[in-house]
């Protein structure tokens, strides 16, 4: 990469923020923190932090390091830190991480599993193909692959 | 709403669409289509391949694909582009490289 720019951007270097009137589709991978305030449809895939803030949405499958959620997500997260649901979060899906926080407030419904992160199974189903109702989608889907 | 800016930093790749009413800087890697009704900037770390319609455009990074501008398109010095330019006002600096159509609609 050559010379920084010289658009103010440089206190963003490791962390992009996507802000509220930006609609993203299709596929995202990122390595540095993100924090989104619009809307993504696309599957989300980090090496780092994702923070969904109030105004954030986002309706697919999500692989992270860590996520806190203040927003919306319809889809299912995987986490090899953490996930946190902020008491204005809510979540409709499976959540798959080591340390799951849900805090007081927190609207979530789906499935937990604080144990397999590492089992190879991820979250990639096709939630994303019916935003209407996911969490059907979501469920089926995530129970036959491991079914214990 | 109106200084509001989304910095898609150098390691983000997105395949796919994006669509905003804010300022929009790419650092990163973009595939796809973006829709902007505000100011694009293709900084000098950003590679997009993508059908872009939008008000302003500037590159100064690498842009392959077609861009639709209502206002204006500026390929900086050290930016390249192939495609094609539909825009009433293209600036290409020198030392741009540039390679494709341009109309501004003259007649």
């Amino acid at each position: 990469m050559a010379e920084k720019k010289d658009s103010g951007a440089e206190g963003a270097a490791t962390t992009t923020a996507i802000g509220p009137t930006i609609v993203i589709r299709g596929k995202l991978k990122s390595d540095e923190d993100l924090i989104v305030k619009g809307r993504i449809d696309a599957e989300i895939q980090s090496s780092k932090a994702l923070l969904i803030e109030n105004s954030g949405v986002v309706k697919a499958n999500v692989r992270v390091k860590s996520a806190r959620i203040s927003g919306v997500v319809v889809g299912n997260i995987s986490a090899e830190d953490k996930v946190e649901i902020a008491s204005d979060g809510r979540v409709v899906g499976d959540l798959l991480s080591p340390r799951i926080v849900i805090s007081d407030g927190a609207a979530f419904r789906g499935r937990i599993d604080m144990q397999s992160f590492d089992d190879g199974r991820d979250a990639a189903r096709p939630a994303q193909a019916q935003p209407a109702k996911p969490a059907a989608a979501a469920e089926p889907a995530a129970v036959a692959p491991k079914q214990i | 709403m109106a200084d509001e800016k989304t910095v898609l930093g150098p390691t983000l790749e997105i395949e796919g669409e994006i669509e905003g009413d804010e300022d929009l800087v790419i650092q990163g890697k973009i595939q796809g289509k973006i829709l902007s009704k505000k100011d694009l900037t293709v900084d000098s770390s950003g590679k997009v391949e993508a059908t872009i319609t939008t008000k302003n455009l500037a590159v100064s990074g690498m842009l392959v694909g077609n861009v639709v501008a209502s206002e204006r398109v500026e390929v900086r010095k050290e930016g390249k582009m192939i495609g094609d330019i539909k825009a009433p006002r293209v600036i290409i600096a020198d030392g741009a490289k540039f390679k494709g159509n341009i109309e501004m609609g003259v007649d």
